[in-house]
């Protein structure tokens, strides 16, 4: 008996997939469980596995066609067998679109338009006792029964993929071992794309190989793992999250600090006088920041995902975080609307927060609203790094330190004061030539700061 | 268990009665052509030589007279096996059965018993026609203050006769006529199957197959197709449809929550409908699809062979019917 190999629901907005690669070819014999495509949505790659044992029937989606969940991929047919008869709508797979423009106001729908035929929820009585105790809603359940009825094993899948979503990313082969095998998935760490709990990471820790520990090579003491608090403990998560999840790319530029410098030196006897704080590379390079922001505003976005929808946010205020070093960690202070600031008020704000961090008396509002990230390493002797993006923000720059370094112009080697920029971008908010023109764009207004007059 | 040896359920049910009647004097039989002839399919060949014509007897034709003979000959302290040939022919001795037999004792509160088996045939496929070939338990199953027995296997069908006859209630005996050459393991000597426990003749965790009687076979070889597909089929054997062993048949729903019940009688009204209602009743909470039935269709059985056979519910309805239960996941 023919066996269908569809496109599975992955994530509860996902309403289509993209095949991305066929791993086995018609006539190829396939094993259950056994990958047979690769498939990728909005949010993660993923592998189809052989339904049955049999041999894979006719590829009925090229590679690079977007199909809708449940929507017919192959086959999987007992050998001999013929492949059954398609109805015109079985593979329902449309080109990909070439290029998807984002508008920017709001955030963008990309869950279904929901079938509003009948409100009536179908599901056995097994499956709504089950939802009963595990306090789900049935109409957020995909059915897979007869005449589309939710069964209990739906409700299982849903309330697994809840709970491997909230956490970690996990392959379907991943997750159904580590249900086999007792493997809690959430002290796994992954090692698969985007830090994706793969097959080998459940066998590694049903072997008792590694849970936790960073290595297999590292052998921990019992009770030696401190486990983390506090802020330690939200830069540990959200960077892990950040890190997991957000695409990052990243752009480097060498910059000429020449004027910087030297605008610094001819300002800062003024800025002091006129508030009492001293005038520091940062507060120029919040204005600068917040010059390109304005400037570029596809760049002010913020990806913004929950259980319902995910999709680009367009931001309006123009808010600069200072990532900030204090003993207990690493906490962002936020100049909001530095954009409309001078840079006396810059200079100010900064002080203001950095002054209050340090004493440990920030308010949540000094906090909240950050639209932009900047990391300045620089007086602690680093020439160049790569920063983790703060979520939901699209971009963070890292900032290494002034140095005088030799620097060819016309032929001739010159000794320059210069300083490494490097942008870290979110891929799914921004493309490498918007990022490139916003740090173009910053290292000119660095290294003719005068254009900020303009 | 003992010491058990390979029997067909022909010889089980032979070995049950000689071993009845050189326990219990009381014990004797009566049917058509149970005596010198061996019965219609040998069960009893060789009994009357070795019991005689008081113990072993041969009856005229008339049903209602053997079975009036087996209730009174029960009041009066014996314990009667009539066989009636074919179930078909119960029809001629239902006052007996249901008014007298079934009733005597509530009537006469409790002084006089009726420990009265009557031994009858059921079945479709031997081509013997619409008068030859019913399954009529659940007549017999619908009355108070009878009991009946189903048994599917040669160990089930030596224990049960053995409860039968030892019951002081009237018991109705029903084998199936195609599954007499079913092979299986017996014990040696002396043992009892209660009535109204029934068996799980396969473990599984997907779908219950309930099954009565010739339907076992068939429901066994379902779930081996089943199998196949990744569905694992339990299959539950009442054996007795009266009483019925309902905790057997819940826990196993209640597992996995989803049930086929299957009998060779008639679907309307039938065993099927009894057991389906009462799994849709009392495990409602644990069902994840509905309760499905098969049972013989709802016509007098043809004698044609192919036609015959396809009022019977067969291995490919069974299969069929289970898998429709499900999706794509379970």
């Amino acid at each position: 008996m023919a066996t269908e190999v569809y496109m599975p629901q992955l994530g509860l907005t996902m309403t289509e997939g993209t095949v991305i690669k066929w791993l086995k070819m018609e006539g190829d014999t396939v094993t259950q469980g056994e990958p047979v495509v690769e498939i990728e949505t909005d949010k993660v790659a993923a592998e189809v596995e052989a339904p049955a044992d049999g041999v894979l029937g006719p590829i009925l989606v090229s590679e690079g066609s977007i199909v809708s969940v449940g929507g017919l991929l192959s086959h999987v047919l007992a050998p001999g067998e013929a492949p059954p008869a398609l109805a015109p709508s079985a593979a329902e797979a449309v080109p990909r679109a070439t290029s998807e423009a984002l508008p920017g106001s709001e955030i963008e729908e990309l869950s279904p338009s929901a079938d509003d035929n009948d409100d009536r929820v179908v599901a056995s009585p097994r499956a709504r006792r089950l939802a009963y105790e595990l306090a789900i809603e049935l109409t957020n359940i995909e059915a897979s029964g007869p005449g589309g009825r939710i069964v209990e094993a739906d409700v299982r899948w849903y309330a697994d993929q809840m709970k491997a979503q909230s956490v970690f990313l996990v392959s379907p082969v991943a997750s159904r071992l580590a249900e086999e095998l007792g493997v809690d998935l959430a002290r796994l760490e992954g090692t698969g794309p985007r830090g994706r709990i793969v097959k080998a990471d459940v066998e590694r820790a049903a072997a008792g190989a590694s849970l936790s520990t960073p290595s297999p090579t590292v052998s921990v003491e019992a009770g030696k793992i401190e486990p983390l608090q506090g802020v330690r403990r939200v830069v540990a998560d959200r960077m892990t999250q950040s890190f997991t999840s957000t695409p990052h790319f990243y752009l480097s530029a060498e910059v000429d600090a020449m004027s910087l410098t030297q605008m610094r030196e001819r300002l800062l006897p003024e800025v002091e006088a006129a508030t009492g704080v001293h005038l520091t590379v940062t507060d120029i390079l919040v204005k600068v920041c917040a010059q390109a922001l304005v400037e570029f505003p596809e760049v002010n976005a913020a990806w913004i995902e929950d259980a319902s929808e995910s999709g680009r946010l367009q931001l309006t205020d123009v808010n600069i975080g200072i990532a900030t070093a204090l003993d207990e960690g690493l906490i962002v202070p936020v100049i909001c609307h530095a954009d409309q600031l001078t840079l006396s008020e810059i200079a100010l704000r900064r002080a203001d927060l950095i002054e209050r961090a340090r004493a440990g008396e920030l308010k949540l509002e000094d906090l909240e609203g950050g639209t932009f990230t900047l990391s300045n390493l620089g007086m602690f002797g680093i020439d160049q790094f790569h920063a983790i993006i703060n979520p939901p923000q699209s971009v963070i720059l890292a900032v290494g330190r002034i140095q005088e370094r030799p620097v060819a112009r016309n032929g001739v080697v010159l000794a320059r004061p210069t300083v490494y920029l490097t942008l870290s971008v979110d891929h799914r908010l921004l493309d490498g030539v918007q990022g490139a023109r916003f740090l173009d764009r910053m290292a000119k207004l660095l290294e003719e700061p005068y254009l900020l007059m303009v | 268990m003992s010491e058990t040896r390979d029997l067909t359920i022909a010889e089980a049910i032979r070995e049950a009665l000689t071993e009845e009647l050189d326990r219990d004097p009381t014990v004797f039989l009566i049917g058509e052509d149970i005596g010198r002839a061996g019965g219609t399919f040998n069960i009893t060949a060789g009994l009357q030589e070795r019991f005689g014509k008081d113990r072993v007897m041969d009856a005229p034709i008339s049903e209602a007279g053997i079975a009036g003979l087996g209730v009174g000959a029960a009041m009066a302290g014996m314990r009667p096996v009539v066989e009636i040939m074919f179930c078909d022919f119960l029809t001629l001795a239902m006052d007996q059965i249901v008014n007298q037999a079934a009733k005597l004792h509530y009537m006469t509160g409790g002084q006089a018993q009726v420990p009265l088996v009557i031994r009858t045939m059921m079945g479709a496929g031997r081509s013997a026609a619409a008068q030859h070939s019913q399954s009529l338990h659940a007549w017999m199953a619908h009355i108070p203050g009878l009991k009946v027995v189903l048994p599917s296997t040669p160990r089930d069908a030596k224990g049960l006769l053995k409860s039968a006859i030892r019951d002081n209630n009237p018991v109705v005996f029903f084998e199936d006529k195609m599954s007499y050459g079913v092979k299986g393991p017996v014990d040696k000597g002396d043992y009892t199957i209660p009535l109204g426990v029934g068996d799980v003749k396969r473990t599984g965790e997907h779908v219950t197959l309930v099954a009565t009687s010739s339907m076992i076979q068939v429901a066994l070889e379902a779930a081996e197709v089943l199998s196949s597909d990744g569905i694992s089929a339990e299959i539950v054997d009442p054996r007795t449809v009266k009483p019925l062993d309902k905790e057997t048949i819940l826990s196993s729903v209640k597992k996995t929550g989803r049930a086929v019940v299957i009998d060779e009688g008639y679907l309307s009204y039938g065993v099927t409908a009894e057991i389906a209602a009462i799994i849709s009743d009392e495990a409602f909470d644990w069902l994840d699809a509905p309760v499905k039935r098969l049972g013989a269709t709802d016509v007098p059985i043809p004698m044609a062979p192919a036609l015959e056979l396809a009022t019977v519910p067969s291995i490919e309805q069974v299969v069929e019917t289970a898998r429709g239960l499900f999706g794509r996941r379970f």
